[in-house]
């Protein structure tokens, strides 16, 4: 017997299935440049000098364009990750705790790095 | 509903082992460690905009065995995840379906993987 809350529920998920795999492709193609930009970059990054890797995030674009990646990146980590919680963890309980834990750490990083950038233009 | 009635997706452990299904489970693992990865990474450069003692903490770390191979292996999967993701993406513009096909735009994606991973190293 399926209630009319269930079907409510099944069609909700439905929707959600779809933009979930739009998301999820969306943000695969917006992370295609800049992922590439940011290997590129990461191992001469590493090697330098603490004041310079300071000056080089605060550099006008690449400022922004970390911005941009780990802005993208936390969301397609977090479409990414529900699909494995949901396929390997079968305790519900567990499943919740996980995604709001995962959900507080990508809404963390997405905040904070726009308060940065905001913070960054007033302060400028 | 009862849990035990509905039917099961086939189960990784009861397949022989081949490059489509390893390749499958590593987009997952691959996606799964660079998570970890971005956020350690965030962290670290939130802490270079902090202060500088915290970063050289943070250096500590990048700098020993652990933070090497973490780094390489960081670099890596995303490489690997990146290229797997372009043939993830065509399948799902509906090329590349027929099994010759999986196969070939696989072995391809892990030379291009390997190819990228050395590039990023040695420029």
């Amino acid at each position: 017997m399926i209630t009319v809350n269930k079907q409510q529920e099944i069609k909700s998920k439905k929707s959600s299935g779809l933009s979930h795999w739009w998301h999820q492709k969306l943000t695969a193609i917006l992370l295609l440049p800049i992922t590439v930009w940011f290997i590129g970059n990461f191992p001469s990054f590493m090697s330098l000098s603490y004041q310079e890797k300071f000056n080089w995030i605060y550099n006008k674009p690449n400022c922004y364009l970390l911005a941009f990646f780990f802005i993208v990146s936390s969301y397609h980590m977090k479409l990414g990750l529900t699909v494995v919680i949901e396929d390997y963890i079968h305790n519900e309980n567990l499943k919740k705790i996980l995604s709001i834990f995962i959900s507080v750490i990508v809404v963390s990083i997405i905040s904070i790095t726009l308060l940065l950038c905001l913070g960054k233009n007033v302060g400028v | 509903m009862n849990k035990k009635i509905k039917p099961l997706s086939p189960h990784l452990s009861i397949y022989k082992p081949q490059i489509t299904s390893i390749m499958s489970i590593s987009h997952r693992l691959s996606g799964i460690f660079q998570s970890f990865g971005n956020v350690m990474i965030f962290m670290f450069f939130i802490l270079i905009l902090a202060e500088e003692k915290f970063y050289n903490l943070a250096m500590f770390f990048f700098n020993s065995y652990l933070g090497i191979v973490f780094t390489f292996l960081y670099i890596f999967s995303l490489c690997y995840h990146i290229c797997n993701g372009i043939r993830h993406l065509v399948w799902d513009l509906g090329y590349g379906f027929e099994l010759k096909n999986v196969y070939i735009s696989g072995y391809a994606t892990i030379a291009i993987a390997l190819i990228l991973n050395t590039l990023v190293w040695v420029l």
